[in-house]
């Protein structure tokens, strides 16, 4: 489902240049829920971005879902983020302005899917992580937990084969933090969908299929 | 999603009042001012009644003649060489004018060259501002009277409440008549109703009205009263005069023989004799055919000649809209960035779910047009207000303001354009702007 070889990103300033991945191989299956470990400043993050499609490698190929991409500022990769992955964050990143239902339609908002229909999937996904009933409240009316559930259903909200977690419950508190990470097992396992979350939380990644670990820039497990 | 954006863009105003309302100041009050302009060019320069045929008019009026004789004028260098005084004369010689005449053009000058031209459909020579005191009730009222040729009421086209304008048979045999405004006819008979048929008294003489129209909206024309010339004693006035009371205006055939008949007018000005003015020797048309526009231009700006007055009107014109409308532009883009940048990480986001730089553009200038078009109707709010101050204080003498759906249209087409650019530069930057920073500033 994702490969990565030799894949490198080197950030360069005038002056400085930094090794932020150095050379990484990586195989995901469909329906593997993979967790990568490492110090802060590892590459954790950068080597997710990459498999995103958010960031660019320096060096390296990467092919998801079956395709090697290439261009990542085109309108076909904005698309194919669309349609094959899903994203959540440390922060949640919702839309303060809008309510719970209209932050987990945002990504339909791109596709031809009528309003209606766009109403349906997403009181359907957010049924799913227990939260219809908050459906009308703003964000910042909810907790860490219910936040991160919000940003759950709107990572699922358009049935993507991928999602990437960054630190999904580096926010939480262990009760709210297992709340999450067994909706993500829940989806792994029921949905078959590929999951590759990045945690500081050697608990939670020990409740994945496989850990990488990073250091340095560097795979070392 | 333009439910989705509206509803966003709508809680974002909300959201941010301050800046919502600096925005909307700024926008409001541009445009309100813009729109005030507007309406006051379009009064002036419209086509509205009774300026119909605006667009095929020229008009002049004025002639300059001058008595020029040769000048000699003589330079003297003194220098001392070898303890003796030495002097160098220079003589020079040139031309100075010892008598110089600018007026208005006489009656029989205009018949004698300028009746029929090739280019002109009509034409007519008319005598303005002649103001008599008229008393009602022990009050002194001032009628400020045009005098004019029939031709006068088929070029310009008043709207008429009730009766008809003179014709040529009335103007032949001289008939005591009048066509007064409504606004004199209120003061006059205290009444603008079955007003045709009364008389009124000016010069010592009964006229009776035979036509009643709507006062003109326009500085260039305030008349009360408007009468035949034949009425006046000796009207075309003598043979051998160049100078009058008359002014001119006449209508091309069509809207581009404007300048055909301007060059033709002007070239008459070598045609005409000169030995019948004995005093001079020089003679001008001072105050070149200029078509209305220019006209307009010359009363404001202190050029001879109209079109230099009028190409100089629209410099002006377009260098002062265009600044009015630039800096608040610029205000509003640089409050747009930094209150795009606060929603960086939104950008982010939308982008990591699938957003292409098409649809950030579009939710961002759609925010932005939501508010200029709210700015806008505060500002024809603010227009109409001002509007409607400047009409009921009178600060523009013979001038009244109005608010029209032309006006409106002109408005909303600029309230528009203004939300596109204020919108567009920021919102293109924010649109290309890398998904990772923009996920990194951790707003939302």
């Amino acid at each position: 489902m994702i490969s990565l070889q030799n894949v490198s990103k080197v950030y360069r300033t005038k002056t400085i240049e930094t090794t932020a991945l150095n050379n990484i191989n990586l195989e995901v299956p469909k329906g593997e829920f993979l967790s990568i470990m490492g110090p802060s400043g590892c590459g954790k993050s950068t080597l997710l971005n990459i498999i995103g499609l958010l960031d660019e490698p320096s060096d390296g190929a990467v092919i998801v879902a079956g395709q090697t991409v290439q261009k990542y500022s085109s309108k076909a990769t904005s698309r194919f983020r669309n349609e094959k992955l899903g994203f959540i964050f440390q922060s949640f990143h919702l839309i303060p302005d809008l309510k719970v239902i209209d932050n987990v339609e945002l990504p339909l908002l791109y596709r031809n899917v009528s309003g209606k229909e766009r109403r349906r999937l997403s009181e359907e996904a957010l049924e799913s992580v227990g939260l219809k009933n908050r459906m009308n409240h703003f964000p910042n009316q909810l907790s860490g937990g219910q936040k991160q559930r919000v940003a759950i259903a709107r990572a699922i909200v358009g049935k993507p084969e991928i999602i990437l977690a960054d630190e999904p419950t580096g926010n939480l508190d262990s009760v709210m933090g297992n709340e999450v990470m067994d909706i993500l097992m829940k989806l792994n396992k029921e949905g078959q969908t590929t999951i590759v979350m990045v945690t500081h939380d050697e608990n939670m990644a020990r409740k994945t299929n496989r850990l990488v670990r990073l250091y340095d820039g560097s795979q070392i497990q | 999603m333009f439910k989705n954006y509206l509803l966003l863009a709508w809680r974002v105003l909300g959201r941010k009042k301050f800046f919502t309302f600096i925005s909307l100041f700024g926008i409001s009050f541009t445009l309100g001012i813009l729109m005030v302009i507007i309406s006051f060019l379009q009064t002036e320069l419209g086509t509205d009644q009774p300026w119909t045929n605006r667009n095929r008019m020229v008009m002049f009026g004025m002639i300059e003649m001058r008595n020029v004789v040769p000048d000699t004028t003589f330079l003297i260098d003194s220098t001392l060489v070898d303890g003796v005084m030495a002097y160098d004369t220079t003589k020079s010689v040139g031309e100075t004018s010892n008598s110089t005449t600018i007026s208005s053009l006489g009656g029989r000058f205009l018949e004698n060259h300028f009746r029929d031209l090739k280019y002109a459909e009509n034409e007519t020579f008319y005598i303005p501002g002649v103001s008599y005191n008229a008393y009602v009730n022990d009050s002194k009222i001032v009628l400020d009277c045009y005098y004019t040729d029939p031709n006068y009421w088929e070029i310009l086209d008043f709207n008429f409440i009730e009766g008809r304008p003179y014709d040529q048979d009335m103007f032949d045999r001289a008939e005591q008549v009048v066509v007064i405004t409504d606004k004199i006819a209120n003061e006059y008979f205290g009444t603008d109703e079955d007003i045709v048929g009364r008389e009124i008294k000016m010069d010592g003489k009964n006229h009776k009205v035979i036509g009643l129209i709507k006062k003109p909206l326009s500085s260039l024309l305030n008349g009360d009263v408007w009468a035949p010339t034949t009425l006046l004693a000796n009207y075309l006035g003598d043979i051998d005069r160049y100078t009058g009371g008359y002014r001119s205006y006449f209508l091309a055939r069509s809207k581009s023989d404007v300048t055909k008949l301007q060059a033709e007018i002007e070239a008459k000005e070598d045609e005409i004799p000169l030995d019948i003015i004995e005093d001079y020797n020089q003679m001008f048309l001072e105050d070149k055919t200029g078509n209305m526009f220019q006209a307009f231009a010359r009363n404001l700006i202190p050029f001879n000649e109209p079109r230099r007055a009028g190409r100089a009107l629209s410099i002006i014109l377009i260098g002062f809209i265009t600044l009015f409308v630039l800096l608040p532009t610029l205000n509003l883009i640089n409050l747009n960035v930094s209150r795009i940048m606060e929603r960086s990480s939104e950008i982010g986001v939308r982008k990591a779910f699938g957003a292409s730089k098409g649809n950030i553009l579009g939710q961002f200038i759609f925010e932005n047009v939501i508010l200029t078009i709210i700015g806008g109707f505060i500002g024809l709010g603010l227009a109409s207000l001002l509007i409607y101050f400047i009409n009921s204080a009178n600060l523009l003498e013979f001038l009244k303001l109005t608010v029209n759906y032309k006006f409106f249209i002109i408005s909303f087409i600029i309230v528009i354009l203004f939300g596109i650019i204020s919108g567009f530069l920021p919102a293109y930057r924010m649109s290309k702007i890398h998904i990772v920073n923009a996920l990194k500033s951790n707003k939302l």
